[in-house]
Formats: structure tokens, C-alpha cells, sequence
């Protein structure tokens, strides 16, 4: 089994540059459009707090609320097919990180790793995006929440 | 072996949606369908705000459907025949069933009051009530009747598109069903800061007109308004199983955790229908999309062999009104009493958010934030996991 791939942040290194911003959009879209990146970078009082993008969490708070089949985890990345999604939003009430998002007429939108060559890692300049092998994201912050959901689904087992 | 879904809403289709994937063959599955596309109701509000085109609310799993070969007909259903097992359509044709699913859906609530038949009132429920508010020009005066999430995305909406929007909730506090008062006076304060006037603790006495609206009395004065918009609610649209022998709670048709009707081989999901709470084992009316899907996916696990009885619902909500993001997920503190339980509230608040968890007997039962900056981070998916945990 090929190595899981996941998008590794550290917000401390992040400038703001909104590079992955766009890149993201123009990937998804073919246009530069804040509202269609499946990324955000929150900004509150000229500090960077938060870069809001999936983490592909697995299990996934997400992908166990939701009632329509939309989610799922696909070889290890957690997508979204929007043709089976009605917006009901309760993906957006449990996910960890705020990285589902809605964008024009209420169409959910979310990191779908760009099939495996993230654009916001190939134009981040300050490498506060990494795309990296899954289990080197152990000792951040960030997947102590992954690893409490794992623990917590594992109490539970799953659904 | 044939199964007929009455309703081509959220729970009409993804019953015939998850019946194709748990093997069901397409061609014995038949929608009948007042309205097609299929459309999600989650969607009226941005679509109207940001004036798009209509096809952005249709839900784009129909056309797999269609794809695979359901049959789907475009009509009104007129009357169940439980014995002869058909359901007979306005127009006269019939079609009989081995497996019948009710999803009739709901229908808005009108209150009462002296002026609701004048012109220009309406509700925000449906795809024909865009189109209505669609259709507006020019500067108004409109009047929201119900700080629920529907009226409050509804008010937030006519606010973008330049509408000058009263709010009027007849409880004390807006969004009564959903967050506590800590969060929605918070809300409250957020929301009047944006220029949405919204008036709590007031009842709407009368739609003053003559043929149109003029205005609306409440508390004694009388506000001008050109538009009254009424989301004071949802009603079971269950006219169709009167006289037939299924059970109804106030309207709403009971089911048991199979999704089952008290009619053999009769199911029902959706607004049509009662749903059970996960905390509490209760029965309760929740007229939410996700509570349909929910026992489409159950219906259809049993009318394919697979015997399955759901454990309940855990609400999971998230809206975001004028900016500020709501999420509830569990129980409220009032809905939670309102389930007979004694449950008690404990809130934190940062600079831009303020969340409460819902205890009973110490025990997390519920979540809820209000967040006001761009950022949506909140403990509701760890008390979701802690309500799977203790009451499953």
C-alpha cells in the first residue's frame, strides 16, 4: 500500500501571501477566486491564527455525520462528491478544523488533495504547507486532534 | 417486487438512492413526483442572495438516478389504497406497490392572525417562494415573521439584496429551537449591529392592508412593510394517509426504528414523519434534511432484506447567519427540558466565540457556539463522539 499523504501545517511559518489561496482556487475552478479555494488563511489583527484546510482526518467526524453518502474516505483522503451532497451542513457543525466551507449558491466546498500534487504546497514559498507522509504529522499540534478522534471512534467503533 | 416513494423531496429520493445501492434493481423503484428536479432547500436562501440561476438548489444526484434507471412520475398522489396496496394519482391513473414509502415532506405553518390571505405575503419554504422573491425589484420593506434558522438566513438574505428587513420573533430570544439565551443575545446584538432590526418578545398581531400589505401590527404599533415573509415553522403534509389506518402523532406519521409505519410494508422518512432522539429515545418532530436521509438509508436497509433499526438522532447544525457562524450539535438546554430531562449549561466565551455545552447528570448531552470571526473551530465534534459514546 502506497504511503498516505497528508498536508502538514504550521501557521507559524505562514506570511499570509495568499499564493495557496489563489492556487487553489485556479486548480479547482480555472479562475482566481477567494470564495472557490478549498483553503483559507484566517488573519485577525495582522496575525495568521489559522490556515483552515482539510486534514483528512481518518476516522473523520465529517464522513460519520453525514446522512447522504456526499463524503467519503478514498484512498485516504476524505472527499467530497458534490452531486450527492444537498448542503445540509452538518459536516461543517463537527469538523475540528473549519475546512468545509460553502462557496457559490450554498455548494459545499472542501480539500480534495488535488488528486496528489496539492497546488498549495507547490507555490507555498515559506513551506507552512507540506505535503508529507502521514505518520511524520505525529508530534504536531494539529493531529493530536486526529489522534483524539481516532480514540474517540475507537471507543465508540466507528458508526 | 415493487417499491413506490410518494415524494421526490430529500427523503423520496435518497430512499431510492440508497435502495439502488444496496442492490434494489432501479426499474422497480418508481418516484412519484410533484416537483423534478429534486432540489435542496439549503440552498433557497444563497441562491437568492446572490442572485443566481435556480439550477444551483437542484441536488445532482438525480441524475443518477435517472441514470440507472428509476422510474419517476411527474405527478400528485391522491390516495393510498392500503388494502388493494395502490396509490391512486390526481388525474385518475393508479400504481400498485409491494413496498410503499411516504415522503410527503411538510408544508410552512401560517399563523392565525388577521391579514395573512393579503397579497404579498408569503413563505420561504419552497422553490416557488424564491421564485416569488426572486422576481423583486427595486427597494423594499420587508417583514420576516419568525427568528428561526430559516427566517434568519431568509432576513439575511433580503438584507443583501438591498431589502430593508424587520425581524419578528414572537419568544424572547431569536433562534428559540436552536441555541440557548447566553448565545442568542449574543447573536441578537451581533446581528442588529449588521443592520438587521429585529424585534424579540413581540407577536405579530396583524398584516395590515387593503388587497396588499401596507404593514404590520405588532405590540401595538404599526411597522410599514411591503412584503410580509412567514417562516414561523413546519407542518407534517399528511392529508394523504387520513383514513387510511396509519398512525399519526399531531399529524406527523409515527414510525418505529425500521422506519416502518404501523401498515405492514408501509414506511415514511422526512417532514411527513416522526423520527426518534438518540439521548433520550423519545419521539420527536425534527424537520430536518439529515433526519430524512437518515431513515431513507434505515427504510431501505429493510425493504432489501437487511434487518436494521436505527439507535436515534444527534442533531448536527451548522448555519451561517449575516456572517456569524451557529453550530449546535446534541441537545439545547430548552429542548433537552422540553424531553423531560434536567440538564444544566456551562458557556466559555473568547473574543470571538461563545459556546456552551448542555450537561444532564454531568453527562455532555449537547453543544452549542456562536463564532463571529472568519474562523469556524469549535468542541462540537468531541462532544458529538461523547454523545455516541454514553448513549449508544
Amino acid at each position: 500500500m502506497v504511503a498516505k499523504y497528508i498536508l502538514d501545517i504550521d501557521i507559524e511559518k505562514c506570511n499570509a501571501c495568499m499564493r495557496c489561496v489563489f492556487a487553489c482556487s485556479l486548480a479547482r475552478s480555472g479562475v482566481i477566486d477567494e470564495r472557490q479555494a478549498m483553503i483559507k488563511i484566517i488573519v485577525e489583527k495582522g496575525i495568521v491564527i489559522d490556515i483552515a484546510v482539510c486534514r483528512h482526518c481518518d476516522p473523520a467526524p465529517c464522513v460519520n455525520v453525514c446522512e447522504f453518502d456526499a463524503l467519503r474516505v478514498e484512498d485516504g483522503r476524505v472527499v467530497l462528491d458534490q452531486s450527492r451532497c444537498t448542503t445540509c451542513k452538518a459536516c461543517i457543525s463537527v469538523c475540528p478544523f473549519g475546512a468545509i466551507r460553502e462557496s457559490y449558491g450554498g455548494e459545499l466546498v472542501k480539500c480534495d488533495l488535488c488528486g496528489g500534487d496539492p497546488a498549495c504546497v507547490r507555490v507555498c514559498p515559506t513551506g507552512a504547507i507540506k505535503y508529507v507522509p502521514a505518520h511524520m504529522v505525529k508530534t504536531r499540534r494539529i493531529s493530536s486532534v486526529a489522534k483524539t478522534i481516532h480514540e474517540y471512534l475507537e471507543k465508540i467503533g466507528g458508526r | 417486487m415493487k417499491t413506490v416513494i410518494i415524494g421526490g423531496g430529500i427523503g423520496g429520493i435518497y430512499t431510492a438512492y440508497y435502495l439502488t445501492k444496496y442492490g434494489y434493481t432501479p426499474n422497480n423503484i418508481t418516484v412519484i413526483a410533484a416537483e423534478w428536479p429534486p432540489y435542496s432547500k439549503h440552498r433557497l436562501a444563497e441562491v437568492l442572495s446572490e442572485k443566481l440561476s435556480i439550477d444551483y438548489t437542484y441536488i445532482g444526484i438525480y441524475n443518477l438516478l435517472l441514470d440507472k434507471g428509476i422510474n419517476v412520475i411527474h405527478g400528485v398522489a391522491d390516495k393510498i389504497d392500503v388494502t388493494g396496496k395502490k396509490v391512486l394519482l390526481k388525474g385518475g391513473s393508479e400504481i400498485t406497490y409491494d413496498n410503499l414509502v411516504i415522503a410527503t415532506g411538510g408544508k410552512p405553518f401560517i399563523p392565525p392572525i388577521k391579514g395573512v390571505e393579503l397579497d404579498n405575503t408569503m413563505s420561504f419554504y419552497d422553490i416557488g417562494d424564491l421564485r416569488k422573491l426572486m422576481r423583486i425589484r427595486g427597494p423594499l420593506r420587508i417583514a420576516v415573521i419568525g427568528a428561526g434558522l430559516v427566517g434568519l438566513t431568509a432576513a439575511s438574505a433580503l438584507k443583501k439584496m438591498g431589502a430593508t428587513v424587520t425581524v419578528y420573533e414572537l419568544m424572547e430570544d431569536i433562534l428559540p429551537g436552536v441555541i440557548d439565551k447566553p448565545l442568542s443575545s449574543k447573536l441578537k446584538n451581533y446581528l442588529s449591529g449588521k443592520g438587521l432590526r429585529i424585534h424579540t418578545g413581540t407577536g405579530v398581531e396583524e398584516i395590515i392592508g387593503d388587497r396588499r400589505v401596507k404593514g404590520v401590527k405588532a405590540s401595538g404599533r404599526i411597522d410599514p412593510a411591503d412584503i410580509v415573509v412567514f417562516t414561523t415553522g413546519v407542518r407534517p403534509n399528511t392529508d394523504l394517509v387520513k383514513d387510511t389506518g396509519i398512525e399519526t402523532v399531531r399529524g406527523a406519521i409515527r414510525i418505529n426504528r425500521s422506519g416502518a409505519t404501523s401498515i405492514k410494508n408501509i414506511y415514511a422518512t422526512g417532514d411527513c414523519a416522526l423520527s426518534h432522539d438518540l439521548i433520550t429515545g423519545k419521539e420527536v418532530y425534527r424537520p430536518l434534511g439529515f433526519v430524512a436521509a437518515h431513515y431513507a438509508r434505515i427504510i431501505a436497509r429493510n425493504i432489501t432484506g437487511t434487518k436494521k433499526e436505527t439507535r436515534g438522532i444527534v442533531p448536527t447544525i451548522y448555519e451561517n447567519i449575516g456572517g456569524a457562524h451557529i453550530v449546535r450539535v446534541g441537545l439545547s438546554l430548552k429542548e433537552a427540558e422540553s424531553l423531560g430531562l434536567s440538564p444544566t449549561l456551562r458557556c466559555e466565551e473568547t473574543i470571538d466565540q461563545i459556546s456552551c455545552t448542555v450537561f444532564e447528570e454531568r453527562r455532555p448531552i449537547g453543544y452549542e457556539a456562536v463564532g463571529f470571526s472568519e474562523r469556524i473551530r469549535n468542541k462540537a465534534w468531541q462532544v458529538y463522539y461523547d454523545i455516541h459514546t454514553l448513549f449508544s
